[in-house]
């Protein structure tokens, strides 16, 4: 079961007014292992993140998830079918407090006309809000729950990102550059969160820069240039590979 | 008699045509549904009439009456758009609407509510080729809204102005940035559109002879139309959706009754709108998604 | 209650169901000039079913509110489908077309209006608004409202989290609409007249202005929009013929530091931490 692929791209494509961003490309994440999906700038990593989640349709190959084919689902319903995201510019509801916006990352589990005209606002007693107080709690965000996001802090509304992704009951986490413009010691903490969530089996996939990050915390490795995937591997095999090597420094150092 | 109607319906074209000019550029340029356009075309028909009235030569009278709107939306400009330039979209609205209701009233302290009778010196100008009756003063107006509108996009595209005023609409943000003077250019954009929905207002006195303090509704909301129907932000879609306009006003008229009017007019924005929304013409590109 | 104090709150009281129908579209992003055309037909529906099937007045208010959300749901199908301004202009030409069909509708007395027979006094409306104003304030605390403002700020992530933006903006469209039916109901039947002139877009600007003025990031916001456009003009009665000039004014010069209106969410929530505060504050002392 652990090597059944929770989820696969299959020769997935995908160009921008003639411009092919995303070619051909197939790679599997399997279940509970901590992957990364690096590149260069402009290498097409949000772009099949947003081609899994559905922000964009494919305009050839399959998407599966759980051994379900999502590629034709439209993108509000593939939470349900196990996939929830944060966002490489943070998103969060500008006019909503940060309870408030966990709380829309519930909505994918939402589903009797009970829960959605319960006066959630009003209450606090409510199953719903006690969990997402607790996510907030377990990654350290109580008591922040009342303010209004757009006052916080950058790091801060990366976390309630991840907090919002997570209420989602989604299997797979897509994460898009969630260390980036982290101090270290916020990187550090966002690490020791990672691997916890990780470790209540919930399976994480990173787009990232911080190759330090990276290796610290991902078993696997896809990287991907120009829209193809050059390699994939351990964070040791992939840096050792010359395609990759060229990639980041230039055909020269190759 | 039909050919009389299309002359007529043409002549009321050419005033929506210079009010929707006046929309077109705040929308196209600023993203700015300007409410107080008709008020200022309202303001310069009722000061043609009191110049007039009060024996002022005609010539000055007009160009008093025009420059009065054109002052009018420089105002309009430091109390509106100003203030919030990153609100939502519909914000601005709210002050512009502010200042329609403030010109009526003012009008209507001064002037009361009665329709005014406009004396004008070109009343009896007519040319009668065949059976038809031709106004003169109708007909220069209709001329000289196209000419002015030819002269406006000149004016957009071959002056510093007009490239800085693109990338004002581009965005304006990044205009700024650029160092384009966005702040002394507003105005400008405010004063222009004044000028034209005042040329309205004049050419409106004139033409039809009656003035009150509410007259700027009922064409504004044609001059919309009639944007939205030649494509917004697109300068010779108002004079198309103009003219049409005001051929179909005349046309139910002829056709069905008066009462009838709207239902045409609006009905045809309506279809516009939801199987062609850029307009006949397509809508500039300067109209962003963005709104 | 003297004569005139009841004019000036029945007006009050429709003009606060009014700001609900103008605010709950607002609430998803959409600006609706078309209002005045539902108040229409929530007018023209209630008179005909009162007048001439002698339904009572309170049902048949209720069900012309209905009618107006069910018009509304059919008609948001093509309007949504347009943005922002161009959604404005397609409520304010539909509007119109209303307006239009009210004038050459012969059925209900066409332009010379149509009187209304059965009559609902000031106690019923303030019933009725008060009904109104719960429902709004209510379903903003529900998780409907939640949705609505994530829809609001940001169609794609509500998308991607599940939320049917589609649905939600049409329900928002048409529950306003439904208010909008629901209080032209009210009107006719307090009024015992309507006519076509009446449903005119300078009503819907009128009352989009005094929501936009209220502010709509908060429910409270129309409520004070509301009033604050009613009782203006009635303090300003001494000086009579300038009382519009000088409210006009009042609004050009509020704008100007308050662009999101007079009431807004960071106001309210600092009032709301100053009065938790306050209450901890006495806690500790008690
Ligand atoms: N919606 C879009 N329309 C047109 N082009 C797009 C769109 N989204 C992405 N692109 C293009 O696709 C390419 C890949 O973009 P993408 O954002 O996926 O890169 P990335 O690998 O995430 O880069 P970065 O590390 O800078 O985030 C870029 O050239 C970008 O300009
Ligand atoms: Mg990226």
């Amino acid at each position: 079961m652990a090597d059944q692929p929770i989820l696969s791209l299959d020769c997935v494509s995908k160009s921008f007014g003639g411009l092919n961003v995303i070619k051909n490309l197939s790679f599997d994440v399997r279940c509970g292992q901590r992957t990364a999906l690096i590149g260069p700038n402009g290498a097409g990593k949000s772009t099949v993140f947003n081609l899994i989640s559905g922000v964009f349709p494919v305009n050839s190959g399959r998407i599966s998830v759980n051994g379900n084919d999502i590629t034709n689902v439209p993108s509000r319903k593939r939470m349900k079918l196990g996939v929830s995201r944060s966002f490489q510019n943070i998103r969060l509801v500008q006019h909503l407090s940060v309870l408030e916006n966990v709380l829309v990352g519930q909505t994918p589990r939402v589903t009797s006309l009970g829960d959605i005209l319960y006066p959630i606002r009003m209450t606090s007693g409510s199953h719903w809000q006690c969990e997402a107080m607790e996510v907030l709690e377990r990654a350290g965000l109580a008591a922040f729950a009342r303010d209004h996001v757009g006052n916080l802090p950058y790091g801060v509304q990366k976390q309630i990102e991840i907090a919002r992704a997570l209420l989602g009951g989604a299997d797979i986490l897509l994460l898009d550059e969630p260390a980036a413009g982290l101090n270290p010691q916020e990187t550090e903490d966002l690490s020791t969160r990672l691997h916890q969530i990780a470790d209540s089996g919930t399976t994480i996939v990173v787009v990232e820069h911080d190759m330090q990050f990276v290796g610290a915390f991902c078993e696997y490795v896809v990287v991907l240039n120009f829209g193809e995937m050059i390699a994939e591997g351990t964070p040791q095999e992939v840096r050792r590979d010359p395609h990759v090597i060229e990639a980041y420094l230039g055909s020269d150092v190759a | 008699m039909l050919e009389q109607q299309l002359i007529n319906g043409l002549m009321l074209g050419g005033i929506y045509v210079l009010v929707a000019v006046a929309f077109t550029l705040t929308i196209g340029i600023l993203n700015f549904l300007n409410f107080s356009i008709p008020g200022i075309f309202m303001l310069s028909g009722v000061f043609t009439w009191f110049l007039l009235k009060s024996g002022v030569h005609w010539a000055l009278a007009l160009a008093g009456a025009i420059a009065i709107g054109a002052a009018a939306s420089f105002v309009v400009e430091r109390f509106t758009y100003r203030w919030m330039r990153s609100s939502d979209h519909y914000v601005p609205l709210v002050s512009s609407m502010g200042f329609l209701i403030l010109f009526e009233n003012l009008v209507l302290v001064q002037w009361g509510s009665d329709l005014q009778r406009v004396v004008t010196p070109f009343a009896d100008l007519n040319i009668r080729p065949g059976s038809l009756v031709i106004s003169i003063p109708q007909l220069v107006s209709l001329v000289l809204a196209v000419c002015l509108v030819a002269g406006l996009q000149q004016l957009l595209q071959r002056t510093q102005m007009g490239r800085a005023l693109r990338a004002i609409a581009e965005n304006a943000t990044t205009a700024e940035i650029l160092g384009i003077g966005v702040v002394s250019l507003v105005p400008a954009v405010f004063v222009i559109g004044g000028l034209f929905a005042a040329l309205g207002g004049m050419l409106f006195a004139l033409n039809y002879q009656q003035v009150h303090p509410f007259m700027g509704e009922e064409v504004a909301l044609k001059g919309i139309s009639a944007m939205v129907i030649g494509g917004m932000g697109n300068v010779w879609g108002s004079v198309l959706g103009g003219l049409l306009i005001g051929i179909v006003e005349v046309l139910s008229i002829h056709f069905l009754n008066a009462d009838f009017v709207d239902f045409t007019v609006y009905g045809l924005l309506l279809l516009i709108l939801f199987f062609k929304p850029t307009g006949l013409l397509g809508a500039s590109k300067i109209v962003r998604e963005k709104f | 209650m003297s004569g005139y104090v009841e004019g000036i709150l029945v007006i009050l009281l429709l003009n606060v169901i009014f700001a609900y129908a103008v605010y709950w579209p607002l609430a998803a992003g959409q600006l609706n000039l078309g209002v005045a055309g539902f108040v229409g037909i929530g007018a023209y529906v209630s008179a005909y079913a009162s007048n001439e099937f002698g339904i009572p007045p309170y049902i048949a208010c209720v069900g012309a509110g209905f009618v107006a959300f069910a018009l509304a749901l059919v008609i948001a199908v093509p309007v949504l489908r347009t943005k922002g301004i161009y959604l404005a202009l397609a409520t304010f030409a539909f509007g119109q077309v209303l307006q239009s069909l009210f004038l050459n509708l012969e059925i209900v007395g066409g332009a010379a209006g149509y009187p209304v027979i059965s009559y609902i006094g000031v106690g019923g409306i303030a019933v009725c608004t008060a009904a109104v104003f719960l429902i709004t304030a209510f379903l903003d605390r529900t998780r409907f409202g939640l949705n609505m403002v994530a829809v609001h700020d940001d169609e794609a992530v509500s998308d991607l989290f599940g939320i049917n933006v589609r649905a939600y903006q049409a329900l928002a469209f048409a529950l306003g609409a439904g208010f909008a039916g629901f209080g032209g109901a009210l009107y006719g039947h307090h009024f015992s007249y309507i006519e076509p002139q009446n449903y005119s877009i300078l009503f819907s600007i009128s009352i989009v202005l005094f929501v936009l003025l209220g502010g709509t990031q908060t429910v409270v916001g129309p409520l004070v929009g509301a009033a604050f456009f009613t009782l203006l003009p009635e303090v300003l009665r001494g000086s009579e013929e300038w009382r519009y000039a000088i409210f006009a004014v009042c609004i050009i010069v509020i704008m100007i530091p308050r662009p999101q209106g007079l009431i807004t969410s960071d106001q309210l929530s600092a009032l709301r931490q100053f009065l938790v505060r306050d209450r901890l504050r006495e806690e500790r002392h008690g």
